[in-house]
């Protein structure tokens, strides 16, 4: 008995070291993960790639809140930024800089909840912009006749 | 196989190895932990209040690996999203959607979930190490010194035999 005692005793060992080890080695992943989604900052990147005269999805930006919105088209250069308000219901409010397409960028500012309201080019050639697309939302249309690709970050 | 492959995935994998680790292993230590406290046969009352602790114990084993267990499935469970360069990515399948995008809140529930899953897991990992602090601890200094039974055995009677170890004392101090 006192063997079998003993055997069980020298098997349970490492086997109790064994699981020990993998739940520190899970807990040790999840922890990593959790610190480097819960230290990031509030921001959300987007990657579009738009058929000729397609939209993307709707982005509603955080509300009440300003967010900076940075666009630009790997396809054909060009980037443009704007800072925004999004008021629920009512409409967004902006300010920023138009890309740059051969001569000196312009400001862009503006205030609407209409769909379809330029707010700022991200496209060298003008031709992709990020719009208005209702009253909580925003999106990033194609208008010229290729298809363009590229990514708008939001900060918040 | 660790090392090839990316976190999320190697968590995904470990923890279905893990979901059903737990359960198993919960029983399995504790009766470890019952055959391995000799209980002679004078010693019915003590076995019985060792039965009652031996309960408790388990019980509690199963609360913390059910914790644990809680705090993976959330992580699995939980939208994976990639940080790149300090932001969130979001996937090109939910951005080409049709559905509107809602950034803030995808990334205010990915942080409540993870949130949830750490607290679980670490909560769940730590009432596991102190509940089998005795084997993991004695385990490393058992492996350290050279005899493994002598002082298992005095610790067994000191504990069952309270009265013969104030009995010595007693003596020792007479003397």
């Amino acid at each position: 008995m006192k063997a079998i005692t003993m055997r069980m005793q020298k098997f349970s060992r490492p086997g109790v070291l064994l699981m020990a080890t993998v739940v520190a080695i899970i807990t040790s992943m999840v922890a990593a993960n959790a610190t480097q989604t819960i230290t990031a900052p509030n921001a959300a990147f987007i990657s579009y790639n738009l058929a000729a005269g397609a939209n993307s999805a709707a982005i509603t930006p955080a509300t009440n809140k300003p967010v900076l919105v940075m666009g630009c088209c790997t396809t054909v250069t060009g980037v443009g930024q704007v800072s925004l308000t999004h008021y629920p219901s009512t409409g967004m409010i902006w300010a920023g800089l138009e890309s740059y397409n051969g001569s000196p960028s312009t400001i862009t500012s503006g205030f609407s909840g209409a769909a379809g309201t330029h707010i700022v080019y991200i496209e060298g050639d003008h031709g992709v912009d990020i719009q208005v697309a209702g009253a909580d939302t925003i999106l990033v249309h194609n208008g010229q006749s290729q298809t363009r690709a590229g990514n708008v970050t939001l900060v918040w | 196989m660790l090392l090839g492959t990316s976190p999320i995935r190697m968590k995904q994998k470990l923890t279905k190895a893990t979901t059903a680790l737990p359960f198993t292993s919960c029983f399995a230590l504790s009766q470890n932990t019952q055959a391995v406290t000799p209980a002679p046969e004078a010693m019915r009352p003590n076995r019985l209040m060792s039965v009652h602790g031996n309960r408790h114990r388990r019980s509690l084993a199963l609360i913390c690996w059910l914790v644990f267990a809680a705090g993976l499935l959330v992580q699995f469970f939980s939208p994976h999203l990639k940080v790149s360069n300090g932001a969130f990515v979001i996937p090109p399948k939910m951005a080409a959607g049709r559905n509107a995008i809602r950034p803030d809140e995808i990334v205010g529930g990915q942080r409540r979930m993870q949130l949830l899953s750490v607290l679980l897991t670490v909560s769940g990992a730590l009432g596991l190490a102190f509940l089998y602090r005795d084997m993991l601890i004695g385990g490393a200094s058992r492996r350290s010194s050279e005899p493994v039974e002598e002082p298992a055995c005095r610790d067994s009677t000191r504990s069952q035999h309270p009265d013969a170890t104030r009995k010595t004392l007693d003596e020792e101090t007479n003397t």
